[in-house]
């Protein structure tokens, strides 16, 4: 591990000044941490992707933790909610989202001069189903946790001593994610998600997915959650009503990180490393 | 008019996967904009044993029909 965090430094040391992708995420707030760290605020920028997909609460928490820990901070408008190619939600969604973020952020450094640009991917990712991960390498953007050989234990137990409050967040993809394959992608969709899940989160619950089925959702809870449920189920049920829906299903096997992926064929999957 | 589920060959076969476990009260419909949820509707005690666990027999034999969810109704039949 302490070869590890060496290649870090040594990585960010040699981009000299660097804009980080910035989702208010466990691995983007850390990596931002450790940049302004080492190279100081006037070489570190962090940015935001805002859009009807990225949840309230993360943008409070960049915002909350770039305040708090004086990461300089910005927030940019990302439009692929108007990109056809993306609201069709095909399984290769993500790349056009990435490619519309990674645009504009290549165009902020451009403008403020700043090296290069980098994102959170870490050592876990390699092997998921990461289209997204194909549109930052068309980008040149860096992956500074990734080269260094950390893993999402190993950079949670790291914030930890950093005091960074995103050590045990649960890892949080943006509110598409939710839609399966197929179904459109639209803002009022996006909403009812949010709701949902807004309303779960005030009954205490913490690590799961209200999946958007149409008229029905689908709860996929995780297994350390379930105690939360047993007894709870009337205010579970109304906290998803809160989203509009007709229906509200708990998934039998509970949260599974990808699960929406389970459907597709393996040539369909794009995984980091093999992209 | 039959309704939808009526010509689903799937739920035949998923009605006896629910008698097989012992679940008497439950009935199972595919929800979802493509069904592709085998959704459990069952009784306040069944639906508290699904809810404990065990219900990993019961989650095989439907994921082998073809769906590609299991889940219960969170809304207890009466």
């Amino acid at each position: 591990v302490q070869d590890k965090r060496q290649r870090l430094t040594d990585c960010l040391r040699a981009y000299g000044s660097v804009l980080v992708g910035y989702s208010g995420g466990v691995d983007s707030v850390f990596l931002a941490k450790i940049a302004v760290d080492l190279l100081g605020p006037d070489s570190v920028l962090a940015v935001t992707g805002k859009s009807d997909s990225l949840p309230s609460w993360m943008e409070d928490t960049a915002r909350g933790v770039a305040e708090r820990f004086r990461i300089p901070w910005l927030e940019v408008a990302t439009e692929e909610m108007a990109d056809p190619r993306y609201t069709a939600n095909p399984s290769n969604r993500c790349y056009f989202c990435k490619t519309e973020l990674w645009t504009k952020l290549r165009e902020v450094a451009d403008e403020r001069g700043l090296n290069v640009v980098a994102d959170g991917a870490n050592a876990d990712d390699v092997g998921d189903h990461r289209p997204g991960a194909v549109a930052a390498a068309e980008h040149g953007v860096r992956s500074p946790l990734l080269e260094a050989g950390l893993t999402k234990a190993e950079i949670r137990r790291w914030s930890h001593e950093l005091g960074l409050p995103t050590w045990d967040q649960p890892a949080a993809p943006c509110l598409s994610s939710r839609l399966p394959y197929g179904l459109e992608v639209t803002p009022e969709r996006l909403r009812q998600v949010e709701a949902a899940e807004d309303a779960l989160r005030a009954l205490g619950f913490r690590d799961f997915r209200v999946r958007h089925h149409g008229d029905v959702a689908r709860l996929e809870l995780h297994p350390s959650e379930m105690m939360r449920l047993i007894g709870s189920t009337a205010a579970v049920r109304d906290a998803i009503g809160r989203g509009g829906f007709a229906r509200a299903l708990l998934d039998l096997e509970g949260y599974r990180r990808g699960a929406l992926n389970e459907g597709l064929a393996t040539a369909r999957l794009v995984q980091l490393g093999s992209a | 008019m039959m309704p939808a589920d009526a010509m689903d060959p799937r739920l035949h076969r998923a009605h006896e996967v629910l008698r097989n476990a012992g679940l008497r009260g439950a009935r199972v419909a595919a929800a979802g904009h493509e069904k592709e949820i085998a959704a459990i509707s069952a009784p306040a005690d069944e639906l508290d044993g699904l809810l404990a666990g065990d219900a990993d027999s019961v989650i095989q034999e439907l994921r082998k029909l073809g769906f590609r969810y299991v889940a219960v109704d969170l809304a207890p039949v009466a």
